[in-house]
């Protein structure tokens, strides 16, 4: 009978460690600066390395929803920065200099640019589950030094050990973007 | 004469009487029909601008010029029901043609001066006709030419019964039979001009990421017309995006040069922005080729994930005001017996409409 009360608690134990192992975001975060004087960031067009054409814009409009919702920060119309890369003949896919961080700085006025990257987005097929998965990165750069200050990396999926156990699809595609954002702000703010 | 004698002399006297009563207030509301003659209300003219999208398909056996002129007179049949003067066609295309309006997004501040002042167009309504297979799309913007004050907005979609040549009805088409009801439901009651608002507040066309333009301008509609529901006083959004155009630059890139020009020509201090994002991951961002090459593209009308967000940017600073984002991923309801119950996607982006503006709202608790 203990044995079995034993087993039964071991079982627990092993579940809540299993449910528990959420992916988590690997960050960067510069010790030596004062993220208080970072009032007002641009958000860069994020690049596309993934096979949907769509997915750096949807996921860039989380972003933005995120960014502003935590109300940290304050956040120039993404116009702007369209304006200001027409203006500095920027695309993209530019691999920025600090001294091109700065001239955006100064251009668009604001403290800090975030930049991103989706990696991996969509449907994954590796296993029987058909889940959403989103692999992407984001970085923060302070437009006084053109430095990088932030950068994250997170992966995501629309499967959980309950949705496993009980049944049930994928989390919805915009789920899994939020959740990926927020994982990787998490670590910034 | 028996007592049920007289009960039934008493009955045909009162059937006779309510049938007069009937007949009279029959006649009344025939006559308060639109379409039919009624005194006119208003002072200057309304005038009706229409653009057509999509060709004639097999449901809609008709070609574009004979489409257009029906759907135009429909319409200004319908605003005169409604006690709008109708303008005169003519003067109106001469308008077109001079300011080269090549769409509804497309209306100037001096198109809309001159209509005013050259042809005492007091209003314009801007309709759209988009035709996809067998399906219309009509939407309508009623634009105020003294103040560029977008004062109704409307949108109706309309299947179109099959056609075939060899087993249609004698008499008036079925496409006339369901244009001319969509055109009666999607013009407003004349009403004098506005009162000119404080604040000046401009909106910008939303914007489609991975949605068809189609359902975008449809989501566009539906959010002015909640946002007017709510009581927003604000400008027709082609007005920014005409005036942006014009100094060079697209409509979005609210930078310095922009804003300043938004700010100084119409004494405007914040502008609504929003976005239609598609998750759907079964249509496409485009309209989608039948597998016949024969066959013309369509457009999916289903969204089944989406979200829309609207910002209020302010003008001088170029920075987010306010944001709300709402997400639309309900699976269709299921009704009796397990029968899903159909909702079409004009009704769901207007519930989302709805949605969004309780999110954003000053009054609502999040914010």
């Amino acid at each position: 009978m203990r044995k079995m009360w034993n087993s039964a608690a071991m079982a627990l134990v092993m579940l809540a460690f299993v449910s528990g192992c959420s992916p988590k975001a690997t960050s960067f975060v510069r010790d030596d600066v004062d993220y208080s004087f970072i009032r007002t960031v641009a958000i860069f067009p994020f690049q596309n390395l993934s096979q949907d054409i769509n997915a750096n814009e949807r996921l860039h409009s989380v972003f933005v929803s995120q960014i502003l919702e935590r109300d940290a920060v304050a956040v120039v119309e993404f116009g702007t920065v369209l304006s200001a890369m027409s203006q500095m003949q920027l695309t993209v896919d530019s691999v920025l200099t600090p001294e091109q961080i700065m001239e955006l700085g100064k251009v668009m006025s604001v403290d800090g640019i975030f930049f991103g990257s989706v990696e991996e987005y969509g449907i994954e097929r590796l296993s029987k589950d058909r889940t959403y998965s989103i692999t992407a990165s984001y970085s923060l750069a302070e437009t006084q030094t053109g430095s990088m200050v932030w950068s994250a990396q997170t992966r995501t999926d629309g499967g959980s050990f309950w949705r496993k156990l009980f049944g049930g699809g994928s989390a919805s595609l915009y789920s899994v973007s939020k959740n990926n954002v927020n994982q990787a702000l998490e670590t910034l703010f | 004469m028996n007592g049920y004698g007289h009960r039934a002399h008493q009955f045909s006297w009162t059937f006779l009487v309510l049938a007069l009563l009937f007949q009279t207030a029959g006649t009344a509301l025939a006559q308060a029909e639109p379409g039919s003659a009624l005194p006119d209300s208003a002072d200057n003219f309304t005038g009706t601008i229409l653009f057509i999208f999509g060709r004639p398909q097999n449901a809609l056996p008709v070609d574009v010029a004979e489409l257009r002129a029906t759907c135009v007179s429909r319409l200004e049949a319908a605003l005169r029901g409604r006690g709008h003067r109708t303008a005169d066609r003519d003067v109106i295309e001469e308008q077109v043609r001079k300011w080269r309006v090549r769409g509804s997004d497309l209306i100037s501040p001096e198109f809309l001066r001159e209509l005013g002042q050259e042809a005492d167009v007091g209003q314009i309504l801007v309709a759209t006709l988009l035709t996809d297979n067998a399906r219309f799309l009509l939407t309508t913007r009623l634009i105020d030419t003294a103040s560029g004050r977008l004062t109704f907005v409307d949108l109706i979609d309309v299947d179109l019964p099959e056609y075939d040549p060899e087993f249609a009805p004698v008499g008036v088409p079925e496409w006339r039979r369901v244009l001319d009801a969509a055109c009666q439901k999607v013009v407003p009651q004349w009403a004098p001009p506005p009162v000119p608002a404080e604040e000046t507040l401009m909106v910008l066309p939303t914007i489609g990421i991975a949605s068809d333009p189609a359902i975008t301008s449809a989501a566009a509609h539906s959010l002015f017309k909640t946002l007017l529901g709510q009581g927003l006083v604000f400008l027709d959004p082609s007005l920014a995006e005409v005036t942006m155009i014009e100094a060079g630059m697209p409509s979005h890139w609210l930078a310095p040069r922009g804003r300043r020009l938004l700010q100084d020509r119409f004494g405007a201090k914040r502008i609504l922005v929003s976005e239609l994002v598609s998750y759907d991951q079964n249509s496409p961002m485009v309209s989608l080729q039948a597998l016949d090459p024969d066959e013309p593209a369509t457009i999916r009308w289903i969204l089944t994930e989406f979200s829309m967000s609207m910002r209020t940017v302010d003008l001088r600073t170029g920075t987010a005001l306010r944001s709300a984002t709402i997400l639309h991923d309900k699976p269709p309801a299921t009704g009796w017996f397990g029968n899903p119950v159909r909702t079409t996607l004009l009704q769901e982006l207007e519930a989302t409409s709805q949605a969004l503006w309780a999110a954003f709202s000053p009054d609502s608790e999040d914010n």
